[in-house]
């Protein structure tokens, strides 16, 4: 009877484990982020291996049709004109399904990358099996890697998505200029408004 | 009876106090400098900390505050079973608030037109506060950011979702607990 018990529990105990997937967890401050191959708007498979002599990377979830995304748009041209000759080049992925959203298609990046004349890399996420795994959830959203792609500063580009005149804190930008002087930046993490990433329901 | 409809109709005073006052007693701060040379704007546009009161009454009135905006598309999809679910709890200590996180820009082009259309008026008070690393997670620490996001609260207990719902059924779903369903 007892070992009648045992086996039950133990089976209980087996199936519990087994059954029990661990959930898809978010890159956090301090995480290895992976390396991808997506295709750029130039038609080019892009990894981060591909850049040369970087000292990091300002990964950015970004779209089309986010109204926040297209705010931040002049933004992070700058931040690629300004960072990128300083070894940190922005790095654009739209992580957002065009079957759900029209507009957030292959076609629609190119057309607005050579609109608004893109400096930077434009990847499109196609099957979105990368931006789960860094756990982004919105549009923009931001990861900041070192040199070893090791994720250094999550969140938000500023404090003042509708207004850049009124920005009171680049928290990016800070974050860079810590990694550039040694640092970890302070904050490492900060949250903003943004759209869903789009995917079928 | 006579608790279910007063705290229906409590909640319903005490929530169109609240933002009367709010909107109209704080002369100093952005709310009011915003509806200032709005005129025909008759949403309260509050910041944060005028906004945290509305999402901690302590009464026996279920509050269910969905965060959205006009430029959302899948909030402007999931809003009429937000509109369902009054009319179904009606008779129940029950009420929605619509917290707007529209532009500026878009108060009275696009928000006032919307919330005319849909017959929201009363519910709705929008969100003007640039402290968004702050409020989001004084909301839910479970909050990324992202829209639309839905806090449902009684007393002390409260949940949080950050997703899209597709059926007014999912959202009886989450409210029923704490309506004793």
């Amino acid at each position: 009877m007892k070992t009648l018990l045992g086996n039950l529990i133990l089976a209980l105990v087996t199936v519990t484990l087994v059954s029990w997937v661990p959930p898809v967890e978010a890159y956090k401050v301090g995480d290895q982020a992976s390396d991808f191959k997506l295709k750029n708007i130039d038609g080019s498979m892009v990894s981060l291996a591909d850049y040369k002599n970087v000292n990091g990377y300002i990964v950015i979830f970004t779209c089309n049709t986010c109204p926040y995304a297209v705010m931040y748009e002049d933004r992070i041209i700058d931040l690629h004109n300004k960072y990128a000759p300083q070894g940190y080049p922005v790095v654009a992925i739209n992580p957002n399904d065009p079957d759900v959203k029209a507009g957030d298609d292959f076609a629609s990046m190119q057309a607005r990358a050579k609109e608004k004349n893109f400096p930077f890399k434009y990847l499109f996420d196609d099957g979105q099996k990368i931006y789960p795994m860094y756990g982004a959830t919105r549009t923009p959203h931001v990861y900041l890697l070192d040199a070893n792609r090791y994720v250094r500063y999550i969140g938000a580009i500023d404090d003042n998505a509708q207004n850049p005149s009124e920005v009171k804190v680049k928290y990016l930008e800070n974050a860079i200029e810590a990694l550039k002087a040694g640092n970890n930046p302070q904050p490492s993490e900060t949250k903003a408004i943004g759209c869903t990433i789009k995917t079928k329901a | 009876m006579w608790h279910s409809a007063c705290g229906l109709f409590c909640g319903m005073i005490i929530n169109l106090i609240a933002i009367w006052m709010l909107s109209m007693g704080a002369p100093k701060g952005d709310a009011q400098t915003s509806v200032v040379g709005l005129d025909s704007l008759q949403i309260g546009v509050l910041n944060y900390d005028e906004l945290k009161p509305l999402l901690q009454y302590d009464n026996d009135t279920t509050y269910v505050v969905n965060f959205w905006a006009t430029w959302c598309v899948p909030c402007v999809k999931e809003l009429p079973h937000f509109l369902t679910l009054e009319k179904i709890y009606r008779d129940r200590p029950f009420r929605v608030l619509f917290v707007s996180l529209d532009f500026k820009k878009d108060y009275v082009r696009k928000l006032q037109p919307f919330v005319d259309e849909y017959k929201m008026n009363g519910r709705v008070v929008v969100l003007e506060d640039n402290r968004a690393d702050y409020w989001i997670n004084d909301v839910s620490t479970d909050w990324s950011g992202s829209l639309p996001a839905t806090l449902v609260y009684k007393g002390q207990k409260r949940a949080f979702y950050e997703r899209t719902f597709h059926h007014v059924e999912e959202l009886q779903d989450i409210v029923k607990p704490f309506l004793n369903l």
